[in-house]
């Protein structure tokens, strides 16, 4: 395996959950540690990139889990991007407001009301990466120049419907 | 919702199964990496 074919115009941002799955079931280290050479490889190689607030999350981890190891592990500090900028800032702004207006028009009901409440008071909150994770990729796309792609299992939600 | 979220700032989403595909190769199977 390689990263021959990587296109250095291209930024791949990971979400926690995608790393979590990972480690839980398809590729757990135990028994998967191309994969996470691979990976490796993709981030001393500037492709493979996360926000600051998924090191967060991960170091919030029990002792010993692989991912928390990895959150501690200086040799991948660069993988870790800051999101502390006006400009980021701004970008996870235009998502709040966006999140509080669009996102939740037709999926307001009073079955979906109390998960709706959680589901904005999460994607807003320090603690939750998400936000901050799109915002980062918006950034670098307008600064860098970069073509940012979000890292995801996570699929959009019909309409009407709350995940 | 973070797909939502990536579409309204114009950002694309990527699964990681085909970011394996794209950077592994042509001969890339799902089993390849255990």
């Amino acid at each position: 395996m390689s990263h021959s074919n990587a296109n250095n115009n291209k930024i791949y941002l990971f979400d926690s959950d995608v790393l979590i799955e990972a480690k839980n079931h398809y590729y757990n280290p135990c028994y998967a540690g191309v994969f996470w050479d691979w990976f490796a490889t993709g981030i001393s190689s500037g492709i493979f990139r996360s926000a600051v607030n998924v090191k967060k999350e991960f170091l919030e981890g029990d002792d010993g889990d692989y991912l928390k190891d990895f959150a501690k592990d200086s040799r991948f500090d660069d993988f870790w991007c800051d999101t502390k900028s006006p400009e980021i800032a701004r970008e996870f702004g235009k998502l709040q407001i966006w999140a509080n207006t669009q996102w939740v028009a037709n999926k307001r009901t009073k079955k979906t009301e109390a998960r709706l409440s959680v589901a904005l008071s999460t994607f807003a909150s320090d603690k939750k990466a998400d936000a901050w994770l799109v915002a980062l990729a918006s950034n670098l796309q307008q600064s860098a120049r970069k073509k940012a792609f979000i890292v995801t299992n996570e699929n959009s939600a019909p309409e009407g419907q709350l995940e | 919702m973070l797909p939502d979220a990536a579409r309204f700032l114009n950002v694309d989403v990527i699964r990681l199964y085909d970011l394996l595909k794209e950077y592994s190769g042509s001969n890339f199977e799902f089993m390849d990496l255990i």
